[in-house]
């Protein structure tokens, strides 16, 4: 293949999105609470339009308001539903976040003429899109969505660097962290809000279904390989980051031949390359299986060596 | 601004005459009937997540088929070829779940986030293949993404009669036995039941509602369907028997209407109308509902728990 600039940026893209779902990923995936990323990636899409509406798609800071806006307005629902309602916590979680992304929806056709989101790249996510929009700082040139995840990545790691304590005990024993003066339901919400931004940030490159792959599968692939925090949390990052990149050599390289050999020439010679963040998610996946067979703590290959061994 | 024929046109919209639309919108019922009562179940074992996890995984099935049927040079838009690879993938998805929850430390709901995520980007990895072999249709897949009642030929409306018909018949003959399993799983091995199986089979139900509903609501919102009726019925009555017969009627209505509203107003999409019927059905019952509903609840007096 040739390697081009464009490619070099979509992997530095793809790698960051990585690392900034790792982030508030790690705690998610403890506190059993992986699908609420996915309600959160879809219903921020009214508060997207909405702030679209009022301040124009310039203005990212806006945008990211409205969005963050729309994620807390769900965390708070859910909640609200689960313990006044008395609705079972998955059932809550369906019923906000597909009333909120169809509400989205039906606001973005009515408002077509004056919103340019395209509705297929917040779900698909254009990485291609996202690596040829450039914008300048400090002297440096990057595609805009770097520098977007760049902050968030520096954002969210200021704060998890100062609460670092408190959260990880929130997470890991709420009773023990309030019996130490602690206040697990803060950083609960603070773990929202870090997760709603990484998830804007982040679909704006990889899409609003695919954020909940960046967001849980090398994190639930690190805890097959490793018993502490610390560890999980770096060996998450570097399967995040490795993935990313073979995710769209692999997005590259293998269908052309692929499709050639399964179609035939005339029919599959026609492809080039297939969508990079497909690519990626699958590629966690495959990583996911491996370490579950063969390499993870209880995986069957170690369990064998053990008891031949 | 509107003209006669547009006034015309209309018409005979809102009175159902287009034979295309009407079957649409009677499809659009069946399938919410159906939803409804099959996602009742769903609710009560507690895997309502599952439908979104069920519903996002068939987009490799519909890639694969396309992908087969071209490579076998038949028109890649026939719907019951695309609709059995959805049924396929999203069966490999409930297994997969089943066995990813197996693996120690993994627990259900990262089982069902990483075959969601996976699943989801092989799908968008085939489409991207399909998109460049420019063999026409491709472009219709995108309606399994959103769904379209507007671009259904009449057959598709019937196949989705069809599947949601059978859905429907399957869970009323087979409901006492559902019933019992689900409430109490050991007493219904004691009466003999065969318990694995009837899950089994409750699940498949969940998969053919959501291969019957993505071409109409779309992939994304499908666990909408399942999931809000069910939960706008439990308010008004303390019996699952009944709970399900006014899930089945508030599904219903919400197809109807839904898919009556965006084929009268161009460009309102009909997944999302569906959607937005039914949660406001939900709203309304909550508020409402003789049972539950908040309104109605007298005092602290302790919820009374589902009863067979």
């Amino acid at each position: 293949m040739d390697w081009s600039s464009l490619d070099t940026r979509i992997v530095l893209i793809a790698s960051l999105a990585a690392i900034a779902c790792v982030l508030p990923g790690t705690f998610l995936v403890l506190k059993r609470m992986s699908m609420l990323t996915h309600a959160i990636a879809h219903a921020v899409l009214p508060g997207l339009v909405i702030a679209f509406l009022f301040v124009g798609s310039s203005n990212l800071p806006g945008l990211m308001i409205g969005a963050l806006i729309a994620g807390i307005v769900t965390t708070m629902l859910v909640q609200w539903l689960s313990s006044k309602a008395r609705i079972e916590q998955g059932v809550a979680t369906g019923i906000v976040f597909t009333a909120l992304f169809a509400l989205g929806i039906v606001l973005l056709r009515t408002f077509a003429d004056r919103v340019h989101l395209h509705a297929d790249c917040i779900i698909e996510g254009q990485l291609t899109l996202a690596a040829a929009r450039k914008a300048t700082f400090l002297g440096i040139e990057l595609p805009r969505a770097a520098w977007l995840l760049l902050t968030v990545i520096g954002v969210n790691g200021v704060l998890l660097a100062i609460f670092w304590r408190p959260i990880v005990a929130s997470v890991l024993d709420p009773d023990h962290a309030r019996l130490n003066g602690m206040r697990p339901e803060w950083m609960q919400q603070l773990l929202m809000v870090m997760t709603a931004v990484t998830t804007i940030a982040a679909f704006e490159a990889v899409g609003s279904i695919l954020v909940i792959a960046l967001i849980v599968v090398p994190v639930a692939t690190a805890i097959l390989l490793s018993d502490r925090l610390i560890v999980v949390f770096g060996l998450a990052l570097a399967i995040g980051v490795l993935c990313a990149v073979l995710g769209h050599v692999l997005a590259v390289v293998v269908p052309g031949p692929l499709t050639t050999a399964l179609l035939g020439s005339d029919l599959g010679g026609r492809v080039d390359d297939t969508s990079s963040a497909g690519a990626i998610a699958v590629t966690y996946g495959i990583v996911f299986l491996l370490t579950a067979l063969l390499f993870g703590r209880d995986a069957p290959l170690r369990k064998r060596l053990r008891a031949t061994g | 601004m509107l003209d006669a024929l547009a006034a015309a046109d209309w018409g005979r919209t809102l009175l159902l005459t287009d034979y295309n639309t009407r079957i649409a919108v009677i499809g659009a019922g069946c399938l919410g009937a159906a939803a409804g009562l099959v996602g009742t179940f769903l609710v009560l074992r507690r895997r309502a997540l599952m439908a979104d996890t069920l519903g996002h995984s068939t987009l490799p099935g519909v890639g694969l088929a396309f992908l087969v049927l071209a490579a076998f040079g038949k028109t890649p838009d026939a719907l019951p070829w695309l609709l059995l690879g959805a049924a396929a993938t999203a069966g490999l998805a409930a297994w997969l779940v089943a066995a990813t929850q197996r693996i120690p430390r993994i627990r259900e709901d990262a089982a069902l986030a990483i075959v969601l995520g996976v699943l989801f980007g092989l799908g968008l990895a085939i489409l991207g293949v399909i998109q460049q072999l420019g063999t026409g249709h491709a472009a219709g897949l995108g309606g399994f993404i959103d769904g379209s009642v507007a671009s259904m030929r009449a057959q598709d409306s019937w196949t989705m009669v069809v599947l949601a018909s059978a859905a429907t018949l399957v869970t009323i003959v087979l409901f006492k036995a559902l019933t019992v399993a689900s409430f109490d799983p050991q007493q219904a091995r004691l009466q003999g039941l065969p318990v694995r199986r009837l899950e089994f089979v409750q699940l498949g139900m969940v998969v053919v509602v959501t291969v019957a509903g993505i071409r109409a609501v779309g992939l994304i919102l499908i666990i909408a369907l399942l999931i809000v009726p069910p939960a706008a019925a439990r308010p008004w009555s303390n019996r699952l028997s009944r709970v399900a017969v006014c899930a089945a009627g508030i599904g219903a209505f919400s197809g109807i209407v839904g898919a009556w509203i965006s084929a009268l107003v161009t460009g309102l999409p009909t997944g999302p109308v569906i959607v937005l019927v039914a949660v406001a059905a939900f709203g309304f019952s909550l508020l409402f509902g003789r049972a539950r509903g908040i309104l109605r609840r007298r005092g602290h007096a302790p919820a009374e728990r589902l009863a067979h």
